[in-house]
């Protein structure tokens, strides 16, 4: 789902190297002109040629550090705009949630390739990157089934232990 | 009413047994030889003496087995109850909510005084004699919600009302149908109705949401849902499926009998005054095949249900394994 | 009618020239809890004349021994407000329903910042009070004629003090409504009550200003205009029924037996939506529910503000 421009005051785009980057810049390309003077992009990976004006950081953990401020300053009409794989964009919107953003104020594009990130309803560990709808739990050892349902607030589908037909009926 | 508490278990070695005063006010969901899916909702009015209906809060003889089973859930498995901090006022009303109607409606074992916010509340069944200030969480011994949670039968979620649709920000639930509290936390409405088959196209949902968004605070509701259940096992969440799940895996001509339930859950819903959420009990009644045999007429309304029931519905409540085993138990003997 | 509530009128103050305030005591027993943002519908015999307006709560929520309704005097209304200031004294029995709720507070909300025009000042009389009951943080912002004008605005100065920010017409003081929503706690929310004017512009700065819709609400206090008398038949009976100036077609219908289900009586909630089986004259949507596709079909009307020019209508009763 490719961003959109919303109306507001201040909007931070973040996002990770690859098709997330990409994402953010054909999001200001298409913007108006009064959306770019307003607009923060903030992403890791090496800084795009182009006319865009971002900053770029070696990594997730800088990029957090750098965006932690300017969450924390955040006032009412603030938009977040986050785009890249399913991980990233989970733990960047657990971070704006914890600095008062609700879901309203976010919009992501997640570029996940088809893979999903499946939370063990049993153990409550989240596991990244699922593809087709059967996992093996990493922390557990339960397999999987992986259902459609979906949870914002876990950032995860549904997983649910598949059990076996015992080999001799009782 | 007099009886003894039961002393059956929900696990284990599966003691639960119903009397014969408990089949007899089991609450019977099926009024036509078919079934389908439809709002059903009535108004949660006092019904026959005792009934399962007769007050808005119905405590039977399994109250201290299914309070001790839910301490059990509770100590295993914290996540199983759980509110978001802007929930905390409806957690109060609930309480209020279901104090007043104990007291009310079974004063031989329940008693509130309030004057003010100077609230004393006795529970003699778990020998419970509590004083606390209503509105402060530090005068009770665990959160509101599941302070009363644990004293009243059935699951509760509490729903907060806002942008037209209703939220599942609060609840406690030790027996709960093949859901996770834990993950269906913060959804609304729509989003957590979303595995039920049939009943989407139908705008089932659309419309039984807003009918609930026009709650009134005088108007309870009710309505009557069922599904099948091996062993009288209440706590059949998600989270727990590896433990009830091979349990399945036994059931036989043999068997089945005895281990297959009926399993009726009575859910209630009312308007909150102060924080204007919706609380929703979910009241679950068991009856073994046997049990249900006893009562001729429920014997073969409910094997007529089975013969006819649309594939869809048969696969969602898991039935399709059973439903030959369970027709022929209901019916044979029987002209 | 299910659930009302009979209360004796305890006393009649005088809030402001226009403004006065209803104290309703039950006969017996206790009155249900509500939140604040909640209102009643007041049915008021007139003779043979009923009439149903729905007022805010003004009362402090908690344990109500109370409700207290402010009614501003309308002149050209259709004549609910002139029966109560004018007709209505201290010891007469009136039936209210139970409270409800359609502009509630957002208890997610890490600030509430409250904007009144008016006589929209009531809601927020009982919000503010459960606001600071909870030491939730809250300010008021409160736009008045005239000092005098300003129903409540000593008590709620005398209240919470700081939070509450008074601007008075008469004096050129303006709610700086731009200002205000510039510059707010992440996580606020804004709500507001009063002329339509006022709603528009509050709700279209807030949108330009990046504010999620989710995050302001707004409770818009119409009532029924009176108009040109009309009649209606009703398609399933075949009845004819007429309705008069200053009664709207939802109280011609309940004068006439008919149950339609109601509850803000200002064409906002949608409740009382009513099918249209055929119409020759012209509907007047005077409601701010139904969609324009809705309104421009000819298939639905909200018969509590809504009219109809001409004489043709048939509803689907």
């Amino acid at each position: 789902m490719s961003l959109t421009p919303r109306p507001g005051t201040l909007h931070l785009i973040v996002a990770e190297a690859g098709d997330g980057l990409a994402s953010a810049l054909a999001l200001l390309d298409t913007a108006g002109d009064g959306f770019r003077a307003a607009a923060r992009l903030l992403h890791t990976g090496e800084a795009p040629a182009g006319p865009a004006v971002t900053v770029s950081m070696p990594d997730e953990a800088a990029l957090v550090r750098s965006l932690t401020p300017a969450l924390a300053r955040a006032r009412m009409g603030t938009r977040l705009y986050l785009a890249g794989g399913a991980g990233f964009v989970a733990r960047l919107t657990a971070l704006a949630l914890d600095h008062g953003f609700d879901h309203g104020m976010i919009e992501t594009d997640v570029r996940s390739h088809g893979t999903r990130r499946v939370q063990c309803v049993h153990c409550k560990h989240v596991i990244e990157d699922v593809t087709g709808t059967v996992v093996t739990c990493d922390h557990c050892g339960l397999r999987l089934g992986v259902r459609d349902l979906y949870s914002r607030r876990l950032q995860a589908h549904l997983g649910v232990c598949i059990l076996d037909r015992p080999a001799v009926a009782s | 009413m007099s009886f003894a508490f039961s002393t059956g278990t929900f696990r284990d070695d599966y003691g639960f047994r119903n009397s014969a005063e408990g089949i007899a006010r089991f609450p019977f969901p099926f009024t036509e030889e078919r079934y389908m899916y439809s709002v059903n909702v009535e108004p949660h009015v006092p019904g026959p003496k005792g009934s399962a209906f007769e007050h808005p809060f119905d405590i039977d003889e399994h109250y201290l087995a299914e309070m001790a089973e839910r301490d059990l859930v509770l100590r295993r498995d914290p996540l199983r109850c759980q509110s978001m901090p802007h929930m905390i006022q409806a957690e109060w009303d609930l309480v209020e909510l279901v104090m007043t109607a104990l007291a009310r409606d079974y004063p031989q074992w329940f008693h509130l005084a309030r004057r003010g916010d100077d609230w004393h509340w006795t529970n003699r069944p778990m020998a419970i004699d509590q004083r606390f200030t209503f509105g402060d969480a530090a005068s009770l011994p665990c959160p509101p919600l599941e302070y009363i949670g644990r004293q009243v039968q059935g699951d509760f979620t509490l729903l907060d009302q806002r942008e037209d649709n209703l939220w599942l920000d609060a609840g406690i639930l030790t027996s709960q149908g093949k859901w996770s509290l834990d993950f269906d936390l913060g959804m609304n409405f729509i989003e957590w109705h979303a595995p039920v088959p049939l009943a989407h196209g139908l705008g089932v949902f659309e419309r039984a949401l807003k009918f609930l968004l026009a709650l009134r605070l005088d108007g309870p509701v009710r309505r009557l849902n069922w599904s099948i259940c091996v062993n009288p096992r209440l706590d059949t969440s998600l989270e727990s499926y590896p433990e009830w799940g091979p349990e399945h895996f036994a059931v036989t001509p043999e068997t089945v009998g005895h281990m297959l339930q009926l399993r009726v859950e009575l859910q209630s819903l009312y308007r909150l005054p102060r924080s204007n959420a919706v609380a929703f009990s979910i009241r679950c009644y068991l009856i073994s095949l046997d049990e249900l045999r006893t009562n001729p007429a429920w014997a073969a309304r409910f094997a007529a249900v089975l013969r006819d029931l649309h594939p869809d519905l048969l696969r969602y409540k898991a039935l399709a394994p059973y439903r030959d085993m369970i027709i022929d138990r209901l019916t044979r003997d029987l002209t | 009618m299910t659930g009302a509530i009979p209360v004796r009128i305890g006393s009649i103050v005088q809030e402001a020239p226009l403004v006065k305030r209803f104290r309703l005591e039950p006969l017996d027993g206790r009155l249900p809890d509500f939140s604040g943002g909640a209102h009643v519908v007041v049915t008021m015999l007139d003779g043979a004349r009923g009439r149903r307006n729905a007022y805010s709560l003004v009362n402090p929520p908690g344990d109500p021994d109370r409700y207290e309704i402010a009614v501003r005097r309308v002149a050209d209304g259709r004549g609910g407000s002139i029966f109560l200031h004018d007709r209505v004294r201290v010891g007469d029995i009136l039936t209210v329903t139970p409270p409800a709720n359609l502009f509630p507070l957002d208890w997610r909300a890490r600030r509430h910042l409250l904007i009144a025009g008016g006589i929209g000042i009531t809601p927020f009389v009982a919000m503010t009070a459960q606001l600071a009951a909870l030491g939730a943080a809250f300010e008021l912002h409160y736009a008045m004629r005239s000092p005098l004008a300003g129903a409540f605005a000593d008590r709620l100065q005398q209240l919470h003090g700081d939070a509450v920010h008074l601007y008075a017409g008469s004096h050129g003081e303006r709610l700086p409504i731009a200002r205000l929503i510039a510059d707010q706690l992440l996580g606020t929310h804004l709500y507001v009550c009063g002329p339509a004017r006022l709603i528009d512009e509050v709700r279209a700065t807030a949108h330009a200003a990046g504010w999620p819709d989710a995050h302001v609400h707004a409770e818009r206090f119409d009532s029924a205009r009176p108009g040109a008398p009309f009649t209606a038949r009703l398609a399933r009976s075949g009845r004819r029924i007429a309705i008069e100036t200053d009664e709207s077609l939802l109280e011609a219908l309940e004068r006439e037996g008919v149950a339609i289900d109601s509850l803000c009586r200002g064409g906002a909630c949608g409740r009382c939506v009513t099918s249209v089986a055929a119409c020759d004259g012209t509907i007047e949507h005077a409601d701010h529910y139904l969609s324009a596709a809705d309104k421009a079909s000819g298939r639905l009307i909200l018969p509590c503000v809504s009219r109809v020019r001409g004489d043709g209508l048939v509803l689907d009763l």
